[in-house]
C-alpha cells in the first residue's frame, strides 16, 4: 500500500522513521507546501497525518484493522492502558437501556464499527441483567470481514450464541444499505467513527437509520483540553504507543496510523456540531469527557 | 433599582442585554422534566419512574431515555436532573412574586416573604423531599445542589432589595440559605395547615440574622468610632509636645 | 461613618428600560464581572487611602482642601461602582475587610510620614490605577462588538458597554489629575521616594490581581 501513498509533505509511508520523528510537531507538516497533492478535482482525506485520495483510506483502514483484528483487544489494552474498558462499561452502564417490566416494545440496537462485539455483548448484559430483557435484537455492523469473524467467534461464548437476538452484518458505516431507514432505537459506535473516510457521512447515515427519539451514542478519542496534560499525553502517545505496538504486536504502523488519526479527529465542540449538523438533537453541552478528555462520549437524540 | 416585567435573571444582569432563561423550555430535556414534575413527581416521586411515564405521555421510548440525562448533563443522573429541574423551576417561579414584594416596607420583610413563597411551593412534593434532599446531599451531587442554593438565596437577596457592597454580601447569602436549608427540613416533619409551623420558624430564624447583622453594624461603627478617636488621642499627645 | 449610613440607604430610582441586545457570552460577562468588583475593590481602596491621610493631615489649613477634593471625586467613584455591582448582581470581593483595614492603614501611614509621604503614596497609586483602566478600556472596546440587536440582528456595542467605557474614562481622567497634584504637592521630595512608590505600587498590583479572582 505504500508505493501509492503521496503525503501532503512528499514522505513516503515507508519512510517511518522519518515520519515518526515530526510526528509530534504536525503543524509543520500541514503547512508544508503540497508537492505531490492529486489534481484539483480528486478529492482526500487524512489517513493518520498523511492526506490520501477518499477512496484510499477505506482500503488503508481495512488493512490496518485486517492486521490487527486478532489482537485487537491487547492493542487497547496497550493505547489506553486498560482504561478503554472502563470507558465501554461506563458508556453502557449510562446508557441504561432496555425493554423496562412494565413497557411492551423491546429495543433494536445498532453497534457500527463494534466488530469485535464487547459492546454489542455489554448493551444485551446490561438489558438482561438489569431489566431482566430477552428480547431486545441487536445488529452488529463492520466494514470489516476479519474483525466480524472475531466477533461471531466471540459470540458462540456467550448467551446470545446461535441466538436470532444478534446478528453480524458487513457494511459500510456511511452507506448501511441493508439498514432501513427509521429502525433502530439505539445508535453505538465506540472507537470507530475516527476511521471513516467520510464522518460526516457516517452521521448522516445513523440519523437516517434511527427512529424518532432514537438515540445516538459514541465513544471516541478526543483531545485533552488541559494544555500541560495534553503535553503529556501527547509524548506518551507519540513516543511510546508506536513502540510498544512494535514490541508486542510487531506492527508499527498500525499503531502509528491509530495514533495519528487520534490527532486528526476533531474536537469535541467541533464533532457536536457535526451530530447537530447531521439532524440530532444534542442535550446539554453535548458530550462527556473521560479521563480529561483522552476519550470523550457524545450523544445526539433524532427528535 | 431597575425593573423589568418577564425576566428570569442570574449572574451578570445588565438591562440593555437580554437575559439567558433559568429554565430553557425549547429544550427536550426541560419538557420532559416539566411533565414529569408536574404530572407524575407529586404521586410516584423523584425518581426514573416519573420521567418514565412523562416520557410515554410525550411518545417517547422509556426504555433508551437515560442517555438523554446521564452523560451532557451536569449532574449526569436522571434522578438528580429532575430534583433539579424542581430547584430551578421554583427559583424561576419567584420572579412572579417580586412585584408583591416590592409593596412590602422593607427588606427583612421582602426576604421572609419570598422565603415563604418559596417554601410553600414546596408543597405538592413535600412528601417527596426527603429522598430529594437525600439526593442533593450524595457526594457526586452536592456540588450542583450547593450552586442551586447560592443561587435561590443570591436572587431571594437581589429581589428584596439588598444593596450590600462588601462582606455583608456574603454573609447575607450565607445566613439566607442556612435559613432555607433549615425551615425545609422542619417542614419534612410539619404536619400543621399550610405549614405555619415551617414559617414561624423561619421567621425566627430570619430574626436571628437580623440580629447578627444589627451587631456587626454595630461593631464596625464602634471600632471606626475607637479609630477616630484614637488617632485624635495621638495628635493631641504630638500637639502637647 | 458615612459608609455605615450608605449602607442602610435604599431608596433608589426606578426605571423601565427594555433590552436592546442579545445575551453576552459567557467570557463576555465573565469580564465584565470582573471589571466591576476589581473597580470596585480599588474605589473602595482609595477612598479609604484619602480617609486616612485626611485622618492624619487635615490639621494642616493648606492640604485640607486639596485631600479633601480628591477624596470627594474618590467617594464619588466608589458609589458610583457600588451601584453599578447591586445592579449587576456581581459579588463583591470577598476580601473586602482586607481591602478595608489595608488602605485605611496605608493612608494613615503615608499621612503620618507627612505631606511628601501622602503625595508619594497617591502618585504611585494612582499610576498603577490609570495604567490599569487603560486597561480595562482597550478591552472593552476590542471584544464586545460582535453582541447582535435583538430588532435588526445587526452586530454593535451595547449602551451597557459604551456608558461603562465613559464612566471608566472619566474616571481615569480623574484619577490622572489627583496623579498632576501628587506631583505639583511635592511627591517627589518624599524620602526615601523610590522605596515608598516602588512598594506601593507593587502592592497596588497584587490587590488587583486578586480583587479581579476572589
Amino acid at each position: 500500500m505504500s508505493a501509492a501513498l503521496r503525503f501532503k509533505s512528499g514522505f513516503k509511508l515507508n519512510a517511518l522513521r522519518t515520519s515518526f520523528n515530526c510526528s509530534l510537531s504536525k503543524r509543520t507538516i500541514s503547512t508544508t507546501p503540497t508537492l505531490f497533492q492529486e489534481g484539483a478535482n480528486s478529492k482526500t482525506t487524512h489517513f493518520g497525518f498523511k492526506t490520501v485520495p477518499e477512496q484510499e483510506k477505506e482500503n488503508l483502514v481495512r488493512g490496518v484493522f485486517s492486521s490487527v483484528a486478532s489482537n485487537y483487544d491487547v492493542m487497547n489494552d496497550v493505547m489506553s492502558m486498560g482504561i478503554h474498558r472502563l470507558w465501554k462499561k461506563h458508556l453502557i452502564e449510562k446508557l441504561d437501556c432496555g425493554k423496562r417490566p412494565n413497557s411492551q416494545e423491546p429495543l433494536n440496537f445498532l453497534d457500527v464499527a463494534g466488530g469485535t462485539g464487547d459492546i454489542a455483548f455489554g448493551l444485551l448484559d446490561h438489558a438482561r441483567l438489569k431489566y431482566g430483557d430477552v428480547e431486545s435484537t441487536m445488529t452488529v455492523a463492520d466494514i470489516n470481514p476479519d474483525m466480524l469473524a472475531e466477533g461471531e467467534k466471540r459470540c458462540l461464548s456467550t448467551p446470545y450464541a446461535h441466538s436470532p437476538r444478534i446478528n453480524f452484518l458487513e457494511q459500510n458505516g456511511e452507506i448501511m444499505d441493508k439498514i432501513p431507514d427509521n429502525s433502530k432505537d439505539v445508535y453505538t459506535i465506540a472507537f470507530g467513527i475516527r476511521n471513516f473516510t467520510n464522518i460526516q457521512a457516517g452521521l448522516n447515515t445513523a440519523y437516517r437509520v434511527l427512529k424518532p427519539g432514537g438515540i445516538f451514542a459514541c465513544l471516541e478519542f478526543s483531545q485533552v483540553e488541559e494544555p500541560a496534560l495534553d503535553y503529556i499525553y501527547q509524548a506518551y502517545s507519540f513516543s511510546l504507543l508506536p513502540m510498544m505496538g512494535q514490541l508486542i504486536a510487531n506492527d508499527r504502523d498500525s499503531y502509528q496510523y491509530l495514533v495519528e488519526s487520534i490527532r486528526k479527529f476533531p474536537n469535541q465542540e467541533t464533532f457536536a456540531n457535526m451530530i447537530r449538523k447531521a439532524g440530532f438533537y444534542v442535550p446539554g453541552k453535548g458530550y462527556e469527557n473521560l479521563t480529561f478528555g483522552v476519550a470523550a462520549i457524545h450523544i445526539g437524540v433524532k427528535l | 433599582m431597575f425593573k423589568r416585567s418577564i425576566q428570569q435573571i442570574r449572574n451578570f444582569h445588565s438591562v440593555y442585554h437580554a437575559d439567558v432563561p433559568i429554565l430553557d423550555s425549547s429544550k427536550l430535556e426541560v419538557k420532559l422534566l416539566s411533565k414529569a414534575y408536574t404530572d407524575h413527581v407529586p404521586k410516584l416521586g423523584f425518581n426514573e419512574k416519573s420521567v418514565y411515564e412523562a416520557a410515554k405521555d410525550l411518545k417517547l421510548n422509556p426504555n433508551n431515555l437515560n442517555g438523554l440525562f446521564q452523560f451532557t448533563t451536569p449532574s449526569k443522573n436522571l434522578s438528580m436532573e429532575l430534583v433539579l429541574y424542581h430547584l430551578r423551576a421554583n427559583r424561576a417561579k419567584l420572579v412572579g412574586y417580586r412585584t408583591e414584594a416590592n409593596n412590602l416596607a422593607n427588606e427583612s420583610d421582602r426576604i421572609r416573604f419570598l422565603l415563604k413563597k418559596r417554601l410553600l411551593d414546596n408543597s405538592p412534593v413535600v412528601s417527596h423531599l426527603g429522598k430529594a434532599l437525600g439526593l442533593m446531599v450524595m457526594p457526586s451531587n452536592l456540588g450542583c445542589s450547593l450552586d442551586e442554593l447560592h443561587k435561590l438565596s443570591d436572587d431571594i437577596s437581589f429581589y428584596s432589595g439588598d444593596r450590600s457592597n462588601d462582606f455583608a454580601w456574603y454573609s447575607k447569602r450565607f445566613s439566607l440559605s442556612g435559613v432555607f436549608v433549615q425551615s425545609e427540613l422542619f417542614m419534612l416533619n410539619d404536619k400543621s395547615d399550610g405549614f405555619e409551623h415551617t414559617i414561624e420558624f423561619m421567621n425566627d430564624r430570619v430574626d436571628e440574622v437580623d440580629k447578627l447583622a444589627y451587631a456587626y453594624n454595630s461593631f464596625e461603627e464602634w471600632a471606626i468610632f475607637n479609630a477616630h478617636s484614637t488617632v485624635n488621642l495621638i495628635k493631641s499627645q504630638i500637639a502637647r509636645g | 461613618m458615612s459608609l455605615i449610613l450608605k449602607r442602610l440607604q435604599s431608596t433608589v430610582a426606578e426605571t423601565v428600560i427594555k433590552p436592546t441586545h442579545k445575551a453576552l457570552s459567557p467570557a463576555q460577562q465573565a469580564y465584565l464581572e470582573r471589571v466591576i468588583r476589581v473597580d470596585q475593590a480599588g474605589e473602595l481602596g482609595a477612598n479609604l487611602i484619602y480617609a486616612g491621610q485626611y485622618m492624619a493631615l487635615s490639621h494642616k489649613p493648606e492640604l485640607k482642601p486639596i485631600l479633601k477634593h480628591m477624596w470627594d471625586q474618590e467617594i464619588h467613584h466608589h458609589n458610583t461602582f457600588n451601584n453599578l455591582q447591586v445592579e449587576h448582581r456581581v459579588r463583591p470581593s470577598i476580601l473586602t475587610p482586607i481591602w478595608k483595614v489595608g488602605a485605611f492603614g496605608m493612608g494613615l501611614a503615608t499621612g503620618l510620614l507627612g505631606k511628601e509621604g501622602a503625595m508619594a503614596c497617591t502618585e504611585a497609586v494612582e499610576t498603577v490605577i490609570g495604567g490599569h483602566y487603560n486597561q480595562q478600556l482597550r478591552v472593552l472596546s476590542n471584544n464586545y462588538g460582535d453582541v447582535e440587536e435583538i430588532e435588526t440582528g445587526k452586530p454593535s456595542v451595547s449602551k451597557q458597554v459604551t456608558d461603562l467605557q465613559a464612566q471608566i474614562s472619566e474616571f481615569r481622567d480623574e484619577e490622572l489629575e489627583h496623579l498632576n497634584t501628587a506631583v505639583q504637592n511635592d511627591s517627589h521630595e518624599a524620602r526615601p521616594y523610590w522605596l515608598i512608590t516602588e512598594t506601593i505600587k507593587l502592592t497596588c498590583k497584587a490587590a488587583v490581581w486578586t480583587a479581579e479572582r476572589v
